[in-house]
């Protein structure tokens, strides 16, 4: 579903080229549930903007839903995204003049849903996340946890196929990160979707099915080791 | 389009909320400020140009004003001179000269009107359209008698002073005693008639009256009306050979009342020119100032983009969101500008006895011009918003 192959991604710092992504090796399934580990520095966003559409890499190939997107202009790139990718990030990034509803909705009207349905949508979407009594509420007037569902809910909005959550428990006490998890771990199971977490704390990796390393640009993707080394 | 009307309903609705920002509304008021002239310039003009035509079209279209020229280079129109047209031209049907006498109307010892005793013929009633409510109108055999018709206002005037009947009541004019004889209908006529006397306000007296009693006697005026079939043009034209031929030291202009508007239209001109000038400067002002609230907005707001993106805006959503801001804060300044602009024409109306409307093309080009104001001034913080690395918006605060 999610193909990378050999990417690379450098940056100019003056007249030194820094190399940060060093040919990552990648293949999400629909329906998996992952987390990609790394210290910071390690390249861990610059491969979460590249699995988001958001940057490009310099080199390398990007399979999204059986289509190469390297060669994709703005205006398609921004429709695969809304399709195919639910971001959910460590500082909510709900727009704060918008209720939970409208925030919901906000990538359905991308899309060109009309305002009813994706009003409804979103409210069945908010409803799973256990937010239905809030539809009407302002981020301000939600908690962390609370905001962390609604970011969620309009990850999930679109029906993406796979969810990218960076350090989505890290603005959260470690009470309400578990709750957080457990809410990603269950969407995942119930709604088939691919959840990609992208985290430094191991408790959180722990819980993910698939467990990868980043650092020094490079993926180690546990689950590889483990399949060549024999291991379950 | 589903998609585009989509993103313009919630666009519109972002521009809503951002305009209750404060810092906002000097920005409003400068563009106000600016379709507020524009709306005056336009309506002024719309509605001076409908009030000449609808005195000319109430003089009638043959209407001929010779304006006889002051100064000590020229002789003196005499009133033979003037009275002769009259008979004289197969191009003019009618004539009266317009003597200008003393100032002042007094009855039983009060004052009744501030302006001058006007001395006209007989002819004068049919060629200013005048019409008479109560006793009658000058005739030429009055010629030399003290007697006068007077207008609706002054009438009213006399009232007040305590005489119940204008008719028959004596005005005091220059020290000279009048009768009135009749009272004209009222006219609720304007400024800038083209044939500079308000019949209201006037005290007509018989012409060679008005000639033997006052000092330095002037004809400044004297109307014409052309001969049914002769064209207005030819008619003026014909006056004009006829007093250089019999009074050739006289300096006169003879126009046609379509160039007594063409005239009245050039002097509002001027004014068109100095609104305009405002208008101008001020929507310039005005759109800078939008420009630079869209461009701390679009820097206020990076990591709003940024999410926007990552949720599936494209470069294009992201410029029509706020270029659609922009222009919905210039059409709020424009709305406001509309407001106040009939206001002020509304005064200018008021002031100069004209007819108010709100003329649609003032609307049209006060909403057309402040959304175009909004598009210019907006194309730029727009295209900077939609030229945002998403990745770099994200991280902005």
């Amino acid at each position: 579903m999610l193909e990378l192959a050999d990417i690379r991604k450098s940056y100019r710092l003056g007249p030194v080229e820094v190399e940060v992504l060093k040919g990552i090796d990648l293949r999400v399934d629909a329906g998996d549930l992952m987390s990609i580990m790394g210290p910071s520095g390690s390249g861990k966003s610059t491969l979460m903007n590249i699995l988001g559409l958001l940057g490009r890499p310099t080199s390398g190939s990007y399979r999204l839903g059986g289509r190469d997107v390297s060669t994709m202009s703005d205006r398609e790139l921004s429709a695969f995204r809304n399709e195919h990718i639910g971001f959910v990030f460590q500082s909510f990034n709900l727009l704060g003049h918008l209720t939970a509803l409208e925030n919901v909705a906000l990538p359905l009207t991308y899309r060109g849903m009309g305002r009813r349905q994706a009003g409804r949508r979103a409210e069945e979407i908010l409803e799973k996340v256990a937010m239905g009594d809030r539809l009407d509420h302002r981020p301000d007037q939600l908690s962390g946890g609370q905001k962390q569902r609604v970011a969620i809910a309009r990850a999930l909005a679109g029906t993406p196929s796979v969810v990218l959550a960076d350090e989505p428990t890290g603005a959260l006490d470690s009470n309400t990160a578990d709750e957080v998890m457990q809410l990603l771990i269950r969407l995942n199971r119930d709604e088939g979707v691919a959840v990609v977490i992208i985290t430094h704390d191991p408790v959180v990796s722990l819980l993910c099915r698939r467990q990868s390393l980043i650092r020094d640009g490079m993926l180690l993707d546990g689950s590889a080791e483990m399949a060549e080394s024999g291991a379950p | 389009m589903k998609h585009t009307s989509a993103v313009f309903v919630d666009s519109l609705r972002e521009a809503l909320r951002c305009l209750l920002r404060a810092r906002l509304r000097s920005m409003l008021g400068i563009v106000g400020i600016g379709i507020a002239s524009v709306i005056a310039m336009v309506s002024a003009g719309e509605i001076a140009k409908a009030e000449a035509r609808r005195q000319f079209e109430a003089l009638g279209t043959d209407i001929v004003t010779v304006r006889v020229a002051g100064g000590n280079r020229s002789a003196k129109m005499q009133l033979d001179d003037a009275l002769a047209l009259a008979g004289s031209l197969p191009e003019i049907s009618a004539a009266s000269p317009v003597v200008t006498g003393a100032a002042g109307f007094l009855h039983a010892g009060r004052s009744v009107g501030s302006g001058s005793m006007t001395g006209v013929t007989e002819a004068y009633a049919d060629l200013a359209k005048l019409e008479v409510a109560r006793g009658r109108f000058l005739s030429d055999l009055d010629a030399g008698r003290f007697w006068c018709v007077v207008g609706a206002k002054v009438a009213d005037a006399i009232r007040k002073a305590g005489t119940l009947d204008p008719l028959a009541a004596e005005l005091e004019i220059g020290g000279h005693f009048y009768r009135v004889v009749g009272v004209l209908e009222r006219r609720e006529e304007a400024y800038g008639s083209p044939l500079n006397v308000r019949a209201d306000e006037a005290v007509f007296v018989p012409v060679a009256t008005a000639w033997r009693v006052t000092r330095n006697a002037r004809i400044e005026t004297i109307i014409a009306r052309a001969a049914p079939g002769v064209h207005h043009e030819d008619a003026a034209t014909a006056v004009a050979a006829w007093f250089k031929k019999r009074t050739p030291r006289v300096g006169l202009k003879a126009v046609s009342a379509k160039q007594l508007i063409a005239q009245m239209e050039a002097q509002l001109g001027v004014m068109t020119l100095l609104l305009g000038a405002i208008g101008s400067i001020s929507l310039i002002v005005g759109g800078i100032g939008v420009m630079n609230v869209m461009l701390i907005s679009v820097s206020e707001r990076r990591r709003e983009i940024g999410v926007r993106r990552a949720l599936g805006a494209s470069r294009g959503d992201i410029r029509r969101q706020f270029l659609i801001e922009s222009v919905i804060l210039t059409l709020t300044g424009g709305l406001v500008g509309l407001a106040v602009g009939s206001a002020a024409t509304w005064g200018i109306c008021d002031y100069s006895g004209w007819e108010f409307f709100v003329s649609t093309l003032s609307v049209v080009i006060g909403l057309g011009v402040s959304s175009a104001v909004g598009v210019f001034f907006g194309l730029q913080p727009a295209h900077q918003a939609s030229r945002l690395d998403p990745i770099v918006a994200l991280q902005g605060e």
